[in-house]
């Protein structure tokens, strides 16, 4: 094996590759079904605009959602755009639209890490290459560098009032209808937050109106935050949860009560796909390819230690896994169950837990730093997590040196009404799988 | 990679309706067990205590009778551990939740197959070594069907299953005792005891095997339970009796009697639930040691180089008087009455979208 890119991977490079932000984004937008126009970019500013339209559920039935988008559109447009392409707030100023980070790093086929070499004494396991890849973010994201500034505007295109806030961050405060605010804010502490327009909530919330920001630190870019938890590469998974009563009634002008008729959510998205489309199972190629690139957590075998993710194994190599941000944008209590590996718990809502002194909280729960395999995913909880990808450890010896093929685990919620669609079609809900690699198929590096 | 060995879907109601099936797989590179259970599928009317029927589906083998839940599957770590399925006619699973073998015997259909012949589920649980943070399966698991999960747990199709920790010299396990994990604190054998919070939406229980699977409505994403119960009971009682296997309510032993009692706890329900233990005034008792969750240790992993401790070693014991534990969630924990007498454990049961408490269930705990 070599570390180098392969010609698949720079081929995929050209495509995931970062683009800075200016007159391109700006034709993108140019003009929506209602003639409206975008305005003109600003250099280091990203516009939202916050639109509504029909968005397609996994069983093909259309439900009426608001969103920031990245271009003007209204109801009327087929392809309303109700979330923004990811971008970054590099420390130097610029912003870039990319759907991959870090720019500089070699972009994984499939979104799937190849390894440096064979383990040289463990069978079918690896080591890993360390500060090498880069990671693929789903729509919704911003990405901001430790020491930029994040400069939004946002331009209400609705008749209502909106707002974009970042809790315990930054918020534009109401915004009139028609109007537009800007928000500017320097990146904050390393880590996972919320975005969202919290009018009425959890209604708008739901409606569509959310998205996750991610903040890295500029100089330790594999890391959760300075000093903290290596990876090898990190993924975003959005839980979301869809009412369309809601949304119908949103549609015709209602004022929707929470508290009166509290959400009942009929559709449950990771990354805003539900079931096959969330499994890379569909018979659209280039659903499936996003889905890998994305959401489904796919790497090859090796060693892990979760006292130290930075831990060096003499080779250049270091005992880490793949670092999951999960963020529940929905109403529901999610459960996050792993098939395969459990997870190592590591921070909750921005706080890291301990490793030591650990306590129970007054609520009932462990503020530590612990394996699970059932995550609790409370609503607007933020929590990062380890999947290892380590050798199954219930699996017998023979089976696992004669693997031979890709070995698939599910994760789904298992608060189990959330795996269905419109009542039905389990598995049809927050599901993914993620993928243990075969030895042997690394691809085109070998 | 993974699309060329998928077949793909044009939509979900296509995929719904085609998870793998086979009918009576091979279990590859079979072993000899140190451990077999049968599982046999059941359909039956089942008598609650609280007086209601439902019909569940569940599982049963050869001494247990059509009960609910299914039997205890119990196994210690470095075994080699069968499971066989019998599903009679329809197509189902077993996926031993928490355990983590190789897919085929993960029990899972669109990731290798549903069963409608039958078939050995095959595993070892990873043995732990004292200190050792990154290995270990011994704790509280359970199994059920993963076909059309969401209806087929709710009927029934579950059981616990707990992994008893291997025996390491320098942690010796006397008669009448045992760990939960490798260099775990001794539990008193006798008192050893589960917490299983359940809950029944009667409408679900008049649905059939692949209800919804085809995009019909079926209304599964409307959990309304309206029975509540509270399943388990000692471990060491003897041959369950009745129907249904409900708790009635726990002993806990007093330092002077012997070792702490071991509770586990596991959420069979789709929202979540909490414990409360308290006085019979109802004041708040911190007599709960938490010291594993998820078949895991609650370890000290502040020393990358060192062995990782449980944390109750350290000097910072996981004591408490209230545990939060949604779906699917399993916690070990010691009980450490302050004194002889009654308390009480409460469960409430809240919604997933509301948090209102939905429903609340009581049972006493002795403490002597």
């Amino acid at each position: 094996m070599s570390s180098g890119p392969s010609r698949r991977q720079v081929l995929q490079g050209a495509a995931g590759g970062a683009a800075a932000i200016g007159l391109a984004s700006v034709a993108a937008g140019a003009l929506d079904s209602s003639g409206a126009a975008a305005v003109a970019a600003t250099p280091g500013v990203l516009d939202l605009y916050i639109n509504e339209g029909f968005a397609p559920m996994v069983d093909g039935s259309l439900v009426y959602m608001r969103g920031f988008g990245d271009a003007p559109t209204d109801i009327g447009s087929a392809t309303p755009s109700l979330r923004a392409r990811p971008v970054v707030f590099l420390a130097d100023g610029t912003l870039v639209s990319s759907r991959s980070y870090p720019a500089d790093a070699v972009l994984p086929v499939e979104g799937r890490p190849t390894p440096a070499a064979n383990h040289p004494t463990l069978v079918g396991q690896c080591l890993i290459h360390r500060e090498h890849w880069a990671s693929y973010f789903p729509d919704r994201t911003i990405i901001a560098e430790t020491g930029s500034t994040v400069r939004i505007q946002v331009h209400n295109q609705l008749s209502q009032s909106h707002e974009l806030k970042i809790p315990g961050v930054a918020s534009t405060g109401a915004i009139a209808p028609a109007a537009t605010a800007m928000l500017e804010f320097p990146a904050p502490a390393p880590g996972t937050y919320f975005y969202g327009d919290p009018g009425n909530a959890p209604v708008e919330r739901l409606l569509g109106l959310h998205g996750v920001l991610v903040v890295v630190p500029a100089g330790e870019r594999w890391r959760l935050s300075e000093g903290s938890v290596e990876f090898e590469r990190q993924w975003v998974w959005l839980c979301q949860d869809v009412d369309p009563v809601w949304a119908a009634r949103a549609h015709a002008g209602e004022t929707i009560d929470p508290v009166r008729t509290p959400a009942s959510p009929r559709y449950f998205m990771l990354n805003d796909r539900s079931g096959y489309l969330s499994l890379g199972v569909a018979d659209d190629e280039a659903v499936n390819h996003a889905t890998h690139e994305e959401t489904l957590v796919s790497g090859f075998a090796r060693p892990t230690d979760v006292r130290d993710f930075s831990k060096p194994d003499g080779h250049g190599s270091v005992a880490t896994g793949q670092l999951i941000r999960l963020v529940n944008a929905g109403v529901v209590i999610h459960q996050m169950h792993f098939h395969g590996n459990h997870v190592w718990t590591v921070r909750r809502n921005g706080v890291d837990f301990p490793r030591s002194a650990g306590r129970v909280d007054a609520e009932g729960h462990v503020v530590l730093q612990q394996w699970e395999d059932v995550v609790e995913l409370d609503p607007l909880d933020r929590k990062e997590i380890v999947l290892p990808i380590k050798r199954p450890p219930d699996a017998i010896d023979p089976v696992w040196e004669a693997r031979a093929e890709d070995w698939h685990y599910p994760m789904h919620c298992h608060a189990e009404p959330s795996q269905t669609a419109a009542g039905g079609l389990y598995p049809g809900g927050l599901v993914a799988d993620w993928v243990l690699a075969a030895p042997g198929s690394e691809g085109s590096e070998q | 990679m993974s699309d060329a060995e998928h077949t793909l879907y044009p939509s979900q109601a296509a995929f719904a309706s085609d998870q793998n099936r086979e009918g009576s797989p091979e279990t590859q590179f079979r072993q000899r067990p140190d451990r077999t259970f049968l599982r046999e599928f059941y359909g039956r009317r089942l008598r609650f205590p609280d007086g209601a029927e439902h019909e569940m589906w569940g599982f049963e083998d050869d001494r247990s009778g059509r009960r609910f839940p299914a039997p205890l599957i119990r196994a210690t770590e470095g075994e080699m551990v069968h499971v066989h399925l019998k599903p009679s006619k329809r197509s189902h699973t077993i996926h031993l939740h928490g355990m983590e073998p190789d897919p085929r015997n993960d029990g899972v259909g669109h990731t290798s197959f549903e069963v409608s012949g039958s078939y050995t589920y095959q595993f070892r649980p990873d043995p732990g070594a004292p200190g050792d943070v990154n290995q270990g399966a011994a704790g509280t698991y359970f199994y059920h069907c993963h076909v059309n999960t969401v209806l087929h747990v709710q009927m029934g199709m579950v059981g616990a299953m707990i992994i008893d920790p291997v025996v390491h010299p320098d942690y010796p396990v006397p008669a009448g005792a045992r760990r939960s994990f490798v260099d775990g604190p001794l539990y008193d054998i006798a008192t050893e005891a589960m917490l299983v919070p359940y809950s029944v939406d009667p409408r679900w229980h008049e649905l059939n095997h692949a209800a919804g699977l085809s995009g019909e409505d079926v209304g599964l994403d409307r959990f309304e339970p309206e029975h509540f119960y509270l399943l388990g009971g000692a471990l060491s009682g003897g041959r369950p009796r009745g129907d249904v296997q409900a708790a009635t309510g726990y002993r806990a032993n007093l330092p002077e009697t012997g070792y702490p009692s071991l509770l586990r706890i596991l959420n069979l329900n789709y929202f979540p639930t909490r414990a409360r233990f308290t006085d019979e005034a109802g004041a708040p008792v911190e007599m709960v040691e938490l010291i594993a969750h998820d078949g895991r240790a609650f370890r000290d992993t502040s020393d990358p180089t060192a062995p990782s401790p449980p944390v109750r070693d350290t000097g910072h014991p996981l004591t408490t008087s209230v545990i939060a534990f949604g779906a699917a969630e399993r916690y070990d924990m010691l009980l450490h009455p302050p004194r002889a007498g009654t308390f009480l454990v409460h469960v409430d049961w809240l919604h997933w979208v509301t948090g209102e408490i939905l429903a609340t269930r009581s049972l006493p705990v002795v403490a002597g």
